[in-house]
């Protein structure tokens, strides 16, 4: 993933587990993980964090 | 080595209640804080959030507040303690960011009225923060009988406090430096 903000490469840090808040998200769930993993990303240049679904071809934002 | 960027750790005022005392308790963070070379803060009052109490997630967020959050490499989270709980609106604001918080730093600051100083507001504030993907360290800062603990201009009274801020201040920063270099260059299931 581009960072938004300086354009850098960014590094994939973390598979976060959401609990789905909407219907929308609880379609999406993964059952044996009983929620919608998100895909977090940090900026090495400007810091900036920004996450990704995997079923997903854009940034969350 | 100092990081080559600042750090930003803003301070959380958990609470909107009028006469709050916690309101003096968090300035004195953000004014400790302040006082570090190399790390950038501001106050973030909850009550001053433009954030709808009848939705959640993404659709509540404040862009304001989200971005802040995105910056901050660590947060203080100042807490009063209701009925051994934390107020119902720090857990509202501190659900609408997620992606923002994972992998930084936290340091809560309990505050009361009584012996414990917010001691169980804390206990209890802990497993929501891990859950959000925050670190937590294993200093806090109790301010008992907060009542008398501050003026009215909120001048703090007794500086045995100030000790233990440092010490809290300095494991917070070594978290928030450490986890920088963690987000930035550690991928997660993978190699470095």
């Amino acid at each position: 993933m581009t960072c938004l903000k300086c354009g850098a490469a960014m590094n994939h840090q973390a598979d976060k587990l959401v609990h789905p808040v909407t219907k929308e998200e609880a379609a999406r769930m993964t059952a044996t993980l009983d929620g919608v993993i998100e895909r977090i990303y940090a900026c090495p240049n400007c810091g900036w964090i920004d996450s990704r679904r995997p079923t997903e071809t854009s940034p969350s934002r | 080595m100092a990081p080559d960027r600042p750090l930003f750790i803003p301070v959380i005022l958990g609470t909107p209640r009028r006469g709050r005392m916690s309101e003096h308790a968090a300035e004195l963070m953000r004014a400790e804080i302040a006082k570090r070379p190399g790390v950038l803060t501001e106050l973030i009052d909850v009550a001053k959030l433009p954030i709808p109490v009848d939705d959640a997630g993404e659709s509540a967020k404040d862009p304001e507040f989200s971005e802040t959050i995105n910056r901050a490499d660590a947060l203080v989270i100042v807490a009063p303690e209701y009925n051994h709980g934390y107020p119902g609106l720090l857990k509202h604001v501190l659900d609408t960011n997620l992606k923002e918080y994972v992998h930084k730093a936290a340091g809560i600051v309990g505050v009361s009225a009584g012996v414990f100083g917010g001691a169980r507001v804390i206990q209890n504030l802990i497993p929501v923060l891990r859950e959000l993907g925050l670190v937590t360290i294993f200093w806090d800062v109790n301010f008992t009988s907060v009542q008398s603990r501050f003026d009215e201009s909120g001048k703090l009274l007794d500086e045995s406090f100030l000790p233990r801020i440092e010490k809290f201040l300095d494991e917070l920063c070594w978290m928030a430096e450490t986890l920088r270099h963690g987000r930035s260059h550690v991928t997660v299931g993978g190699s470095t």
